[in-house]
């Protein structure tokens, strides 16, 4: 009986922590796509100092998110993602909307496919 | 290099505790699904380890998923005949009355070379000897031998020897084996009576054995002598 507690006990914590890993991933992926799409509709419309707000508000925000983030996802992802995201506000303080556009565009192309690797689907599964 | 001893520090922790919750059994007595989850959790302890930008939780919940399965499998098994069958399989005899059942080890995929190395390690050299010979759920070939090769015993001369019961170890070390001695019912003032009786302190003592008819034997740690 003890050992089959044991055992519940730890299925509890896979759970929570599958769970937990999925809603957190999750969730911060939206906050930061939010981000940058606030910075993309400022760039365009070439109000270059509000994207740069956007962008280094992002910034920030992943800064202090990055700890939790590596708890889930592969440390190496984390760590490009940080790089991406560091890069973008220099460029819309230099208002290369261009090179802006293209490096937020691969920072969300990455969130996005950290968001769907951890996802509970047929796809990772198989 | 700290970052990955601590990391290997935490794998090893959930790893013993692992195998520790998956119950006490050597290799040999392993059924195969335990040997194959024993030797999973090691492997996948040794990713995180290996790979630090791997997170640990995923090495941590892989190990905790596959121990918690592990033990309602066993627990199922224990309690339903089905299950037990249908996971460990059964025994299966191989020799009846000195014959080989070459059926049941063609079943087994058992060749006769790994019988008879089987029957070897039980030294038996000659087939004849053989009652029967049962192939076991983890694999192990159990052997009774036919009444003329058996080894003579007590109850075959219709005598019944003294027994001296278990030899439990009551200080090992100079500190006193209250789990053991209560399994044994031995209270801790027959052990410091024995001791003082002899002019002894526990602290002197490196192994102290008493069996159930009261014999005592005490071995001092060496700079006592």
């Amino acid at each position: 009986m003890k050992r089959l507690i044991t055992a519940g006990a730890l299925l509890l914590f896979v759970a929570v922590s599958c769970v937990a890993g999925q809603i957190i991933v999750t969730h911060y992926g939206d906050d930061m796509t939010d981000s940058l799409n606030s910075a993309r509709e400022a760039i365009l419309s070439q109000n270059y100092d509000e994207a740069a707000k956007s962008v280094k508000a992002a910034e920030d925000e992943y800064a202090k998110k990055e700890w939790v983030l590596s708890c889930f996802i592969d440390h190496n992802l984390v760590e490009e993602l940080g790089e991406q995201l560091a890069e973008l506000p220099s460029l819309a303080a230099e208002g290369s909307e261009e090179e802006f556009l293209s490096h937020l565009d691969a920072a969300k192309i990455k969130i996005v496919h950290i968001i769907k690797d951890n996802r509970f689907s047929a796809r990772n599964i198989f | 290099m700290p970052v990955m001893l601590v990391r290997t520090a935490i794998l090893y922790v959930a790893v013993v505790v692992g195998l520790r919750i998956m119950g006490k059994r050597q290799i040999g007595d392993m059924q195969p699904n335990e040997l194959v989850i024993t030797i999973l959790v090691s492997e996948i302890a040794t990713i995180p380890i290996q790979d630090s930008a791997q997170p640990i939780i995923n090495g941590l919940t892989a190990i905790s998923l596959l121990v918690a399965l592990e033990v309602i499998l066993s627990v199922l098994a224990m309690k339903s005949g089905k299950i037990r069958r249908l996971v460990n399989g059964g025994p299966v005899i191989v020799i009846r009355h000195g014959i080989i059942d070459q059926r049941a080890m063609k079943d087994l995929r058992i060749t006769i070379d790994d019988l008879l190395a089987n029957l070897r390690q039980n030294q038996i050299f000659n087939l004849e000897e053989v009652e029967y010979a049962i192939v076991e759920t983890n694999g192990c070939v159990s052997v009774l031998l036919t009444p003329e090769n058996r080894p003579v015993t007590h109850a075959d001369g219709g005598k019944r020897p003294k027994d001296k019961g278990l030899h439990t170890p009551v200080v090992c070390d100079g500190k006193l084996q209250l789990k053991f001695m209560e399994a044994m019912s031995i209270p801790p003032e027959r052990v410091e009576g024995i001791l003082a009786s002899r002019k002894l302190d526990k602290n002197e003592v490196f192994l102290m054995v008493l069996d159930s008819m009261g014999n005592c034997e005490i071995t001092l740690k060496e700079s006592k002598k």
